[in-house]
Parts: C-alpha cells; sequence; structure tokens
C-alpha cells in the first residue's frame, strides 16, 4: 500500500534558510576577492605561473654579480629573483615549465644600458625542429635564443637603459626589471589540460651595466652592433631531460 | 510452553548470537590486520617503534590531513616545484574530527588520527551489515578487504576513505530505511568531507524513486505527489551544506569560494572529457612501446574501467541509487585527471559492497580471494610506505 505524505511546515523553512544560505554561497563563488595573479593562474587559466611572494622573491640582487641557479657553484646564491615559471634550484639550474618562465629583478638602476648574460640549455635535441625562445626585457623583446640540439647556449643581449626603466618601480622607489624567457610548446596537452612545453633551464645570469664591463668583452659582445641577437654559442653537453616527477593528489 | 514464545526465544538467541559475529568481526579483523602489518614493518625495518610504524603508514595526503588539523588552512600557495600548491584541497571535516579528538585526549594527531581511522572504518563495517542482506560472506570480505586487502592503509592511516565510507554506508542505510531527512544530514557530512558527497542528493531522490516504486506506486503518482513530499526536498537540500560552509570559510580565508577547486591545477587537474582522460590514460603507456609492465596510468585507467562496470553491475541489481552514485562517483574524478582513481573507486563504499556480494558468490572464489588479499596487504606495506604513486 502506497505511504501517504503530509508537507511539514517545519521542512520547508529549513529548506528556506538553507536557500538563503545557498544564495550568500552564490554570491562568493560569482564574486571571488582575489589578486589579479591569482585570478589569471587559477581561475582565468591565463597565465602559465602563479608568481612566487613577494617577500620570498623579493628581487633583491646585487647589480652585476653572477647569479647560479646551480647549488654550491660560485656566485650570487640567494633564490630572490625567481619568481615566475621556474622551479626552485637544483644541480642542473633551474627548469621552466608553461608557456613562460620570469625573472624579477627590484633594484635602482645606475643611468646606463646593460648586458644580460645567461648560460642555458633545453630539453631537445638534433632530431627534433629548432625551437626558439625569446628573451622579453619589461615587454621588448631583446633577442631569441635557437635552440637545436641538446648543447648548451650562452646568451648575451644588450638591454638598453629605457628598456631596463619601462619596468616602473616599487612602493620604496627600486625598478622593476622582469626578464621573461618565452619556450614554444612542443605538444598538445595532456590529461591536465597544461600545454607541453620546452623546458628551458637555466644555470646562471648575470645583468650588469656596460659601463662596468671591460670594453673588450663589451665590444666583442656587440660587434654586429645589433643587440638582441645572440653573439656567443658555448656548446655544452647535458644529460638527457628527465620528465618532472608526478605529485600525489587530493582529495 | 507456548510456541511462539519458544520461537521469539529462539530468535533472541540468534539475535544475540549474531552481535558478535557481526559486530565483533570488524573488531578482530582490524585487530589482525594493525598487529600483521606491524609485524611486517619490524621484520623490513628492524624498528620496534609503534609510533615510527604509524608514521611511516603516514604518506602523501596524511601529511596533508595532519597539518590541516595542526595548523588549519594556508595561507598564499607555494608548495610543490611550481609554488601553486597548498592545502585548501582538502576538505576540512576529518581534519575537524582528528583536531577534536586531540583537544579531548591528548593525543598526537598522528596516534590520534590513526586511532580514529581505524574505528572509523569499524564503524563503517558494522553498518554496512543491513546492506548485506544477510550475506554474511560477503560482509566477511568485505571486513576483510577493509582491514586486511591490498588497500588498508587507506583504513588505517590518517585518510578520509574511513570517514567517507562510513557517512555513505550510513546514508544508504537510512534510505533503506526512509528515513531521508537523516540521510540528508549524513549527504551534508559526507559533503563535507570530499567533493563526491554532494553526489548523494542524486541518490535520495533516486532512492525515494524506487521505493515508490516498490510501495506499488506509479512513476507518474511518484511526481504527482512530489510536491508533498517536503522531507525530500530538505534532504536534498542538506546535502550540499558541509561543502557550502567550506566555500564561505574559504571566501573569508582566500578570498575565493571555489579555491578549493582552482588549487586543483596544482595537482594538473582540470575538467574535461571523462572518457577522453581515460583513454589518454589506457593507452599511455603503449604509445611509449611500453608491453611488458603495468604503469600506473594503466592501472589508474583500469581501476576507473573497473568502478564503472561494478556501478553497472548495481544498475542490474536494480540498486540505482547505488549505481549512480557510484558511476559519477567514478566520472567526476576521472573528468579531472586519472590519477589516484585506485583511491577513489576504493573509497566508494557501493562498490566495495557490490564487489564483495558478486565475488562471494562462489565460494571457491571467497576463498581464494581471502589469501590472495592477505598476500598483497603483506606485500604491498613496503611500496605503500615507499610512497609509491601506484597506490595513491
Amino acid at each position: 500500500m502506497l505511504p501517504t505524505y503530509q508537507p511539514r511546515l517545519w521542512h520547508l523553512a529549513v529548506v528556506a534558510l538553507i536557500a538563503l544560505f545557498d544564495l550568500v554561497v552564490l554570491y562568493m563563488v560569482l564574486r571571488p576577492n582575489v589578486s589579479d595573479d591569482y585570478r589569471a593562474y587559477y581561475i582565468d587559466r591565463s597565465a602559465s605561473c602563479f608568481p612566487r611572494a613577494d617577500n620570498v622573491a623579493t628581487g633583491y640582487y646585487p647589480l652585476g654579480e653572477p647569479i647560479s641557479f646551480v647549488p654550491d657553484r660560485s656566485g650570487f646564491s640567494l633564490d630572490t629573483v625567481r619568481w615566475c615559471g621556474f622551479m626552485p634550484p637544483s644541480n642542473t639550474g633551474i627548469r621552466s615549465f608553461g608557456d613562460y618562465g620570469i625573472i624579477r629583478i627590484v633594484m635602482p638602476l645606475p643611468d646606463d644600458d646593460f648586458l644580460l648574460t645567461f648560460a642555458s640549455w633545453a630539453n631537445t635535441d638534433s632530431s627534433k625542429p629548432e625551437r626558439d625562445v625569446q628573451v622579453v626585457v619589461n615587454g621588448s623583446r631583446v633577442g631569441t635564443l635557437s635552440f637545436t640540439s641538446s648543447k648548451g647556449i650562452f646568451g648575451r643581449f644588450l638591454v638598453p637603459q629605457a628598456v631596463a626603466r619601462a619596468g616602473g618601480t616599487d612602493d620604496n622607489g627600486n625598478n622593476i626589471v622582469l626578464i621573461r624567457f618565452e619556450v614554444p610548446r612542443t605538444g598538445p596537452p595532456g590529461t591536465n589540460s597544461e600545454p607541453v612545453t620546452l623546458q628551458l633551464r637555466l644555470e646562471s645570469l648575470r645583468l650588469a651595466p656596460l659601463k662596468s664591463i671591460p670594453a673588450e668583452l663589451a665590444s666583442a659582445s656587440f660587434a654586429a652592433g645589433t643587440p638582441g641577437t645572440v653573439v656567443e654559442a658555448a656548446p655544452k653537453a647535458h644529460p638527457p631531460h628527465t620528465p618532472a616527477g608526478k605529485k600525489k593528489e587530493a582529495g | 510452553m507456548d510456541e511462539t514464545i519458544a520461537e521469539s526465544k529462539a530468535a533472541a538467541r540468534r539475535w544475540t548470537w549474531r552481535i558478535p559475529a557481526y559486530v565483533l568481526l570488524p573488531f578482530y579483523l582490524m585487530l589482525i590486520g594493525v598487529l600483521l602489518r606491524y609485524a611486517v614493518y619490524v621484520r623490513t625495518t628492524g624498528h620496534w617503534g609503534f609510533n615510527d610504524y604509524l608514521r611511516a603508514l603516514c604518506v602523501y595526503d596524511c601529511n596533508a590531513y595532519e597539518r590541516l588539523a595542526l595548523y588549519g588552512y594556508e595561507g598564499r600557495p607555494s608548495g610543490f616545484d611550481k609554488g601553486d600548491a597548498n592545502n585548501w584541497a582538502f576538505f576540512p571535516f576529518y581534519s575537524i574530527l582528528v583536531w577534536g579528538l586531540n583537544r579531548i585526549t591528548g593525543l598526537s594527531m598522528l596516534v590520534g588520527g590513526s586511532i580514529l581511522t581505524l574505528l572509523l572504518s569499524v564503524w563503517a563495517a558494522i553498518l554496512s551489515w543491513p546492506l548485506f542482506e544477510r550475506r554474511f560472506r560477503a560482509y566477511f570480505l568485505f571486513c576483510f578487504f577493509l582491514f586486511l586487502g591490498p588497500f588498508s592503509y587507506y583504513f588505517s592511516t590518517l585518510y578520509t576513505e574511513a570517514l567517507f565510507i562510513m557517512l555513505t554506508i550510513a546514508g544508504f542505510v537510512l534510505l533503506k530505511q526512509r528515513d531521508y531527512v537523516s540521510a540528508g544530514v549524513a549527504g551534508a557530512l559526507m559533503s563535507a568531507t570530499r567533493s563526491t558527497g554532494l553526489l548523494f542528493a542524486g541518490a535520495i531522490l533516486i532512492a525515494a524513486f524506487q521505493n515508490h516504486l516498490r510501495d506499488g506506486g506509479s512513476v507518474r503518482g511518484f511526481f504527482r505527489t512530489l510536491w508533498k513530499r517536503t522531507d525530500l526536498l530538505l534532504a536534498v537540500a542538506l546535502v550540499p551544506v558541509g561543502i557550502c560552509l567550506f566555500a564561505i570559510y574559504l571566501w573569508f580565508h582566500s578570498g575565493d569560494a571555489l579555491a578549493f577547486v582552482h588549487i586543483q591545477r596544482a595537482w594538473g587537474r582540470a575538467f574535461s572529457d571523462p572518457f577522453r582522460n581515460l583513454w589518454l590514460t589506457l593507452k599511455m603507456q603503449f604509445d611509449a612501446h611500453n608491453y611488458s609492465t603495468i604503469s600506473t596510468d594503466l592501472a589508474f585507467g583500469l581501476a576507473a574501467i573497473a568502478g564503472m562496470a561494478l556501478s553497472g553491475v548495481m544498475a542490474w541489481k536494480g540498486k540505482w541509487d547505488w549505481a549512480l552514485f557510484s558511476l559519477f562517483g567514478v566520472l567526476l574524478p576521472l573528468s579531472t585527471n586519472a590519477y589516484s582513481m585506485l583511491r577513489f573507486v576504493v573509497g566508494l563504499a557501493p562498490v566495495l559492497i557490490t564487489a564483495s556480494l558478486l565475488f562471494s558468490r562462489w565460494k571457491w572464489l571467497f576463498y581464494l580471494l581471502l589469501p590472495a588479499l592477505l598476500i598483497l596487504d603483506v606485500l604491498l606495506l613496503p611500496t605503500w610506505t615507499g610512497r609509491s604513486y601506484y597506490l595513491m
């Protein structure tokens, strides 16, 4: 026999309260109160990395000193300029992930042009197509690295004063220099929806005022007189690329 | 002596006999399981410390739940190599219970949490008895799987599986008893434990519909009287309350009510077609010309298929509430990635119960499975403590 049902007022009263509660939640879902960085990376997914916190990646760097991204090598080794899109230092340097990696330097700049130098390599080899990495400083492209093998490339680029200063200043009046390495996509997205990209490794980097560099080095670097070109490629063999380990799940 | 009285006395005797059988069985198996794995740990590592043993079992998400109970939710994401992870992905209810136990008893989060998980698993097993319809062999297999099976680690350390399974079983028992409002409360607690708890809202409606048909009602009659069913309305409304409370907390904590969804990017999870994900997972190792082993990806894919197949068995048996809950319980995580599918499938109570009912139908299979499960449990202990992705 079919049971009969009687509507209960207290059921409806509780449902009404829950509905009000749900409306509040809906408002919160539709109105996230987050930073632009958070929105771009986690919500819109328009960014391929989430910047490290300002109190960690302070941007501090003794201008002109070489930075080492390989532990136990000489050079400035505090992890203060690795800002976004690079994994922590390891014995193979810092490895990019996503569409780009950004080094951020925050300091007062002298009135001068700058020489950007770095040692790099990528997970490619001679059997693969040429992979171009764009080097962009404060939004202006200063050069291109072309990887045709697993050998390392030592990049040297002139960064004009106007470009170096185009990143604006922080609250303390320090200039902000964003050095962005844009890597190509090399495969379609996998099950994680993230595109497969070239992985650039930086072993060291230096940004130095041009006046502080010995004249013969500066002239050799820019013999062609064209900023933004790689003028020296130092062949260096690297071990074959090994993919990053997967992570466990939340749940 | 009156025959009726004699019969009721006999029934009473049977009833009193059954208490140790189905109530104490999970306790015994749990104790045997704990002692066995501890013995294996001592044998393989040479360490006698029981706390060290519990620490060794506490890998991956266990650490996250322990830290959550200790320190609460973290601030700006900075975890993992990409610096984009934190513990917002972990639902709060389990860690709240661990924290509460710590406050009451003074036990450490690790010890208290491990004991809580074991007791929740025992409770889940005891509560599940009505769902086995007096098929003790199936019930025994289910309990054996929980405490002495290859995935016993989920039910021994700080993971949410035990709590979620216990709540799921409680919910389905309440649905069987047609106590929809209480089932809705169980659903609210489920959605505060794991996101898949939300699926229980659908199970409530389906169970009510099936119960209506069992009572001789018609499909049209169900929808015609639905407006009177304020109990169903309340039950369904209650289910999302748990996840909504978490969303409100996250909005105040991080500014993003859906932070528990968005932070999944750190784990490489994004919504897409679950069947495409399944296909990619299944063929991945063959694309790499690996035909000699079963990779973690293939294992995850096979687990998802097993979960879906068992959901099909539930549907075939007419348990549509179980079937759809389990099917979407597989498809929801699979739609974001195939990682951890083993754990997600094992965390679905109807899947475990249906598998137990199915595999215990044949005595030979039942007796074959018991030693097989036991051997796997022992052999996989070092794999688990060695942080294998297989078991994640």
